[in-house]
């Protein structure tokens, strides 16, 4: 202390307004910090429509993802092809090859975007937001589709964003 | 007497020089951590008991809609209030929750003027010209959170949507926890 006091004063930087500052920012992050970081997955009803489909040249897709407690069953086509058979192992589905799948999928049928989910009973929620979790987006090491509309070049991330729960009455 | 007035002059010649470094470095890094856990999302939700909610990559965020929460032991909250357990849970010939289903009737009846009237007024042939960020918003009205465990059953989701679904609620919206 005695050495401080001897040398020639220092210019001290007047830090009090921004200390003040400060404060009252972190005041309000305080309140506004949220532990548990929340985000959504959107799923609609299937629509019911009395009124006759328009005709078009291609058949739908109608990607079908059928998951029961030990197996992962993935159709296409009105008919219900299987076109992938996955079993669990250990607890965990194989969720890469799953995704590799729909990416092939995708990439054949660029004009589709939803995947009609159909859990069986016994079917725990955790795995369904797995499975809808790689069959939503490519995942963040992929290369993006490339879309040519209009004569432009667009990229999307997108694989099947619209997911529809195929079996909703519990009586089924 | 004396002795208090040597001491305040003392005080005063002295400038109050607090040394405040250390206080800073604190709140800097105290700042960066908060920073950090600010998150955009509109969305609340309070959980009433242990409940492990999945994670998923998804990106959007929610909306503050009506919540219904559904524990691992089967204990239905909406908005917070414990309406069913399990145990005493009614349900009708079709599978619905009736517990539920006149909650949520309620709940639509209350917020009428909130999302209702706007969305009832929106033709669909406008409907289908907005993007789908646009949309979302025109029919908050028809959405409906829905906080599961990870370990519920289908089966208790199917009674859980077959309900909303007949109540007015049929967009759903599953909260899920963003992954890091």
């Amino acid at each position: 202390m005695k050495d401080r006091r001897k040398r020639p004063e220092m210019e001290r930087l007047n830090l009090i307004p921004i200390l003040d500052a400060v404060f009252i920012f972190i005041f309000f992050l305080l309140m506004s910090a949220k532990f548990v970081n929340l985000r959504q997955i959107g799923s609609d009803l299937p629509v019911v429509s009395e009124s006759e489909p328009p005709p078009s040249p291609k058949e739908p897709l109608a990607l079908t993802i059928v998951l029961t407690k030990n197996q992962i069953q993935v159709k296409t086509g009105s008919i219900g092809k299987v076109v992938l058979t996955l079993n669990k192992n250990e607890k965990e589905y194989d969720l890469a090859k799953l995704h590799s799948a729909l990416v092939e999928i995708k990439r054949k049928n660029m004009d589709e975007s939803s995947v009609i989910l159909d859990p069986k009973k016994g079917t725990p929620y955790g795995d369904i937001v797995k499975v809808i979790d790689a069959s939503r987006a490519l995942k963040k090491a992929e290369s993006p589709f490339f879309i040519t509309k209009n004569g432009e070049v667009s990229e999307s991330r997108k694989l099947f964003p619209k997911i529809v729960f195929s079996n909703l009455t519990p009586k089924s | 007497m004396r002795k208090l007035k040597t001491l305040r002059r003392s005080r005063k010649k002295k400038d109050l020089d607090l040394d405040i470094n250390s206080l800073l470095d604190i709140l800097v890094i105290l700042l960066v951590f908060l920073l950090k856990s600010y998150s955009a999302s509109q969305v609340e939700i309070k959980v009433p008991e242990k409940l492990d909610i999945p994670t998923s990559a998804s990106q959007d965020y929610g909306h503050q809609i009506p919540t219904v929460l559904v524990t691992k032991d089967g204990k239905i909250f909406v908005n917070e209030e414990m309406i069913a357990e399990r145990s005493n849970r009614k349900l009708d010939g079709e599978g619905k929750i009736v517990q539920l289903f006149n909650k949520l009737n309620e709940i639509k009846e209350m917020n009428k003027g909130k999302f209702g009237e706007r969305e009832n007024k929106i033709d669909p042939k406008v409907l289908e010209k907005l993007s789908d960020k646009e949309k979302e918003k025109a029919l908050l009205g028809k959405s409906i959170n829905l906080v599961f465990d990870k370990e519920l059953d289908y089966e208790d989701m199917q009674h859980i949507m077959y309900t909303s679904s007949f109540s007015g609620y049929g967009k759903f919206k599953l909260l899920v926890q963003a992954e890091n």
